[in-house]
């Protein structure tokens, strides 16, 4: 038996040794590797599929056409220019002297098979372009649309129309490590570990600082920090808006932060009679501190419209109905809701009125801490409020129990307002989970389809904006804080409100 | 001997330890210096002071008075549960022993089948199709559980069965369920109690691992599992979400792990 | 021997089959839909007709054990079905992750052995000495605490203050020690006690009186005959610890985001991804079935008790 106990201590031993010789740092001196940190990984890297381009967006492996900066201005990448000659043609001239990862010259033609592929590929509604024709000239590349579509520069500015090299896709390799023109190419993907990715040494635009990255999927908002703190990772998004008070005003850290472009929304059911009252909605909507929540609850900006107020069609004038609890009792009073039997609690043909607040349980404890905060400023009007996680969509949408629905969205991935619009509050979308239906709105999002012109569509923006929110049948409540946060050897990254990029050309290590 | 006195000693303080604690938490209502569902907004993440004397959490609750009516889910839960285990296990444990053949059968083979998975593993994935819930979860635990008793119950069964005791009451003319309860429950019964006593612990951690995975106790009901995994993302800017909750954990399983060793010391002095 | 074998594995087959039952079952009472699910994996919010005619196409129309046999034949020829969470099939899904929790396990189970035989034995040998005092209660402190809780504190400690150890797992030694420690620190508080009580159980009986009359040296005793009797129980309990062992990593993976099946399993209980899910319960049911039989099987092959009848004498 002793020789079983000094056996095992050996194995131990070894293993304990092996183990820290697998750990010795390899040539420190000579790579620049940046360690970084990410929330979500895609089940593969090809840009067409699903969401998942984001993932090769966010590390500077892919490049579209156009794109979104940190600001939601538009930019050229790999176009140097577009120009709309009629109302269906857009006529883009591809920048000379681009190569993909792989050496091939990126010309129109490549881009119109990327574009094509993209098409065919891709399964999202959202990104579906109405096109007649894609031609190709040298670096001439013209799209025509079969019908108005005045977002065909914001859609193509979506991960899914990433430019890759088509003719790479050997549909096995390829959706792991996509052929694009970034300043990095993606050299291994696990998606439930990391990937890694290295220098593009024919980058178009400049020459890269960073060798390599290597980019681990850290899920839990709490161990992102710690992985910071220790030194594992030099770069984090999306921390706890706690945690950043561990980095901020310290010397070894530099911490971005701001709103981003979601948003949290209470949407009533007008399914329900009473809710088809605009009187009653609008006490329900005096009863709500958001304010408050926004500052204690989320440390966040207090939501008047849909789109937070740095984008070009963001609301920015007073909010409609801000917390004032008399005036909510007063309306309820006004529309015939008092506590008869005295209890406290407001009847509603006699009997208590006792509110349906539901979430969705994968929008975890933000949303739930909102009906908790309700639930306590409810009862001070009168009104009884309950909460309950449900686990689908279809149990919301079709139930008739709810009353009031948490939800969340990106309001303008593309940097404009119809795609917010048509999928959440115009009539019968589909994601409409409060059955909201308003003409006035309606007519707002038919505009929107053929308006061209910038100026014009935040004006719709703003419009449809002020519709919803004068009309209360949703309630914004507040925008998401992104957060950035990197050590203070790293240079050159910044937080893009979309939160669709991280990394680019421009990131430095010392 | 001095060490049976002395063990005597400890046992009753340990004892009168547990039940105070049982006690305590059915009268927390009394202690506790707030509601524990009550939401102060500008009194968020609040480190100890005289109105929250353990801190407030992420929307404002007292972690004091959260921890002393979560002592009611924790213990409660465990108790129910044990003692539904307890009843369901020996009573099917009986019906076997006393039943031959098919019956015994049916019910042992069933039990080996139970027995053959991972025992929490299996909980948790019930919990995990059935959904989230107290309720689930009781059901859960007892569907992996019930023949921890039963087998139990079997053999202690089957060993005073035949004994000559037995027989004696048999001719005395006892009815099966005469028999049964003067004759079987007093010789089986305490093996079952030790066997209850050491459980108790493991019970209360299984449930608050559960409650901490998400899967037991829901919001915004107090319990302690709940707290350390609402608490979990504050590990840094307000620990004390966590080690209050954490330490009330240790405490009183260790308690009820010390109860248990006892009472087997005293019950089943064979054991060493 | 032989007909021994035949009825154990019988018995297994069985098991698993009841397994694989009891887990459909589950799955079909439960209350999401797959077809919706399906749907939401793709992000898309489809209509109630499209949905009606999904769950036609993907047999969920079909009676009870219809469902059940045609899944029971997939799951025969090894298609575990669509993990609507990773988007692609189960089985690829199961290889990522199950060598990362048998790492986890076998190092947990590694410290378990390297501290609670030490232990244990020296408990033992020290019966109501200071050192056995201390070895009992570091004991009932590693039961009592809670896990969980325990992982986080050693967290803190370990990695945001010292920098010892890494969060992420990639990392091969320095991160996988801390987890491991989690997950072994309440069985190594079991395992020294149990140890402990069946070398004192041994040490009672005759031939160890036996022994010690003739003055044959304490520590011969120990390790050549005390020990070897006891390790049948030992084994046993130590099977049986397998099943709370792999219990234990789904609370200790998800506190240390390990992307082990523990992780897995928790993100498909909140999604309600149910073929993951399903393949989880049969998976693991069938490892903790193997490791029984094989356990069972070498004790009943080596029962040290008859070698030991001819060595005494």
């Amino acid at each position: 038996m002793k020789k079983v106990i000094v056996i095992l201590l050996v194995i131990a031993l070894c293993f304990t040794l092996g183990a820290c010789n697998q750990n010795q740092p390899t040539d420190a001196g000579k790579t620049k590797t940046l360690n970084a940190a990410t929330y979500w990984m895609s089940d593969d890297a090809e840009p067409t599929k699903g969401w998942n381009g984001w993932v090769v967006a966010r590390f500077g492996a892919g490049e579209n056409l156009v794109q979104l900066d940190e600001n939601m201005r538009f930019k050229e990448v790999i176009a140097e220019s577009w120009k709309q000659i009629d109302e269906l043609t857009t006529v883009f001239t591809i920048r000379e002297g681009i190569k993909f990862h792989n050496g091939n010259p990126v010309d129109a033609k490549a881009c119109k098979e990327s574009i094509e592929r993209a098409l065919e590929i891709t399964d999202r509604e959202d990104v579906k372009l109405p096109i007649d024709s894609i031609t190709a000239e040298g670096q001439k590349l013209t799209i025509k649309t079969s019908q108005i579509f005045p977002t065909l520069i914001n859609l193509l500015a979506d991960p899914v129309y990433i430019i890759v090299d088509a003719s790479a896709d050997d549909g096995d390799n390829f959706a792991f490590q996509p052929i694009c023109t970034g300043p990095f190419q993606i050299t291994e993907y696990q998606p439930d570990v990391g990937l890694k990715l290295k220098k593009n040494e024919n980058y178009w635009k400049c020459d890269v600082d960073v060798d390599t990255i290597d980019v681990k999927l850290i899920a839990d908002t709490s161990a992102r920090a710690m992985a910071l703190q220790s030194g594992e990772v030099d770069f984090a998004t999306a921390l706890n808006r706690k945690d950043l008070g561990l980095f901020e005003g310290n010397e070894e850290y530099v911490v971005q932060r701001g709103p981003n472009l979601r948003v949290a929304f209470l949407a009533f059911n007008m399914k329900k009679p009473y809710m088809q009252n605009l009187e009653f909605r609008q006490a329900l909507t005096y009863g709500i501190d958001k304010k408050t929540y926004a500052k204690e609850l989320y440390d966040a900006t207090m939501a008047k419209g849909p789109f937070n107020e740095s984008l070009s069609f963001g609301y920015k004038g007073e909010d409609y109905y801000s917390y004032d609890p008399d005036k909510a009792r007063e309306l309820l009073d006004k529309v015939g809701f008092v506590d008869t039997d005295g209890d406290g609690i407001r009847e509603m043909n006699g009997k208590n009125i006792v509110l349906q607040f539901a979430t969705l349980s994968h929008f975890g404890r933000d949303a739930a801490n909102t009906g908790v905060a309700m639930q306590s400023q409810y009862k001070e009007i009168g009104l009884g409020l309950e909460i309950t996680q449900y686990e689908n969509l279809s149990e919301i949408a079709d139930s008739d129990k709810v009353d009031i629905i948490w939800d969340r969205w990106t309001s303008a991935p593309t940097a404009d307002p119809q795609y917010l619009f048509e999928t959440a509050y115009k009539t019968g979308s589909p994601a409409n989970r409060g059955n909201y239906s308003n003409k006035e709105f309606d007519a707002v999002c038919e505009e929107l389809k053929t308006t061209f012109g910038k100026g014009e569509r935040d004006k719709l923006g703003i419009k449809g904006s002020e519709i919803l929110m004068k009309d209360a049948g949703v309630v914004f409540l507040f925008y998401l804080e992104g957060s950035v946060v990197t050590r203070s050897n790293v240079e050159g990254i910044h937080r893009f409100v979309s939160d669709i990029y991280h990394i680019d050309e421009r990131v430095k290590m010392k | 001997m001095k060490s049976m006195k002395y063990k005597k000693t400890t046992f009753i303080i340990v004892l009168s330890i547990a039940i105070l604690t049982i006690l305590f938490a059915i009268i927390a209502p009394i202690f506790a210096p707030n509601d524990p569902l009550a939401t102060d907004f500008v009194r968020i993440l609040e480190e100890p002071s005289d109105q929250y004397p353990l801190g407030t959490d992420q929307v404002g609750r007292c972690i004091c008075s959260r921890i002393l009516y979560g002592a009611r889910v924790s213990l409660g839960m465990t108790f129910l549960l044990l003692v539904l285990l307890f009843i369901l296990g020996v009573v099917i444990g009986i019906v076997a022993g006393m039943a031959n053949g098919i019956v015994d059968t049916i019910i042992m083979r069933a039990s080996d089948i139970v027995l053959s998975f991972p025992g929490l593993i299996f909980a948790i994935a019930i919990v995990g199709m059935l959904g989230p819930g107290m309720l689930n979860t009781i059901i859960a635990l007892s569907v992996v559980w019930w023949t921890k008793y039963a087998r139990l119950a079997r053999v202690l069964v089957m060993s005073v069965k035949n004994s000559e005791y037995m027989d004696a009451g048999k001719m005395a003319g006892a009815g099966r369920l005469k028999l049964i309860s003067h004759y079987v429950l007093p010789n089986i019964i305490s093996p079952l109690i030790v066997q209850f006593a050491l459980d108790i612990g493991g019970m209360m951690l299984t449930l608050s691992g559960l409650s901490f995975l998400g899967l037991g106790v829901q919001q915004p009901t107090p319990e302690w599992g709940n707290m350390l995994s609402e608490g979990r993302a504050y590990l840094q800017t307000a620990p004390w979400l966590l080690i209050y909750p954490g330490l009330a954990i240790f405490i009183v399983v260790a308690i009820f792990n010390t109860l248990g060793d006892m009472v087997r010391d005293i019950l089943d002095p064979k054991h060493v | 021997m032989k007909l021994y074998f035949s009825k154990k594995l019988l018995q297994v087959i069985i098991v698993i089959f009841g397994a694989s039952f009891l887990t459909f079952t589950l799955t079909y009472i439960s209350p999401g839909d797959p077809a919706e699910m399906m749907f939401r994996s793709q992000d898309v919010v489809p209509s109630e007709a499209v949905l009606e005619k999904t769950r036609e196409e993907m047999g969920l129309n079909n009676p009870f054990l219809v469902q059940y046999g045609n899944w029971l034949i997939n799951l025969l020829k090894g298609d575990l079905g669509y993990s609507y969470i990773n988007k692609g099939p189960v089985a690829d899904v199961l290889k990522q992750k199950i060598p990362k929790t048998i790492e986890l396990a076998l190092v947990a189970l590694l410290f378990l052995v390297v501290f609670s035989f030490p232990l244990g034995i020296l408990s033992a040998i020290k019966k109501n000495k200071i050192i056995d005092y201390i070895i009992r209660s570091i004991s009932l402190i590693g039961i009592s605490i809670p896990a969980f809780w325990l992982g986080l504190l050693l967290l803190y400690q370990f990695v945001v203050k010292f920098h010892w150890f890494t969060i992420t797992s990639q990392d091969g030694f320095r991160g996988v020690i801390l987890p491991a420690a989690t997950l072994a620190i309440p069985l190594i508080g079991r395992y020294t006690r149990q140890i402990r009580a069946a070398i004192l159980e041994e040490l009672s009986s005759d031939y160890v009186m036996g022994a010690r009359a003739r003055g044959i040296k304490e520590s011969k005793i120990i390790f050549n005959h005390v020990l070897p009797n006891s390790l049948k129980g030992i084994i046993t309990l130590f099977a049986l610890s397998i099943g709370v062992l792999l219990g234990g990593t789904v609370i200790v993976e998800t506190i240390f985001s390990w992307p082990g099946m523990g992780t897995m399993i928790m993100n498909a209980i909140t999604n309600r991804d149910y073929p993951l899910l399903q393949a989880y319960v049969i998976f693991m049911s069938f490892i903790y079935i193997m490791i029984s039989f094989t356990v069972e099987s070498i004790n009943q092959i080596l029962d040290p008790r008859v070698r030991l009848k001819g060595e005494m004498i």
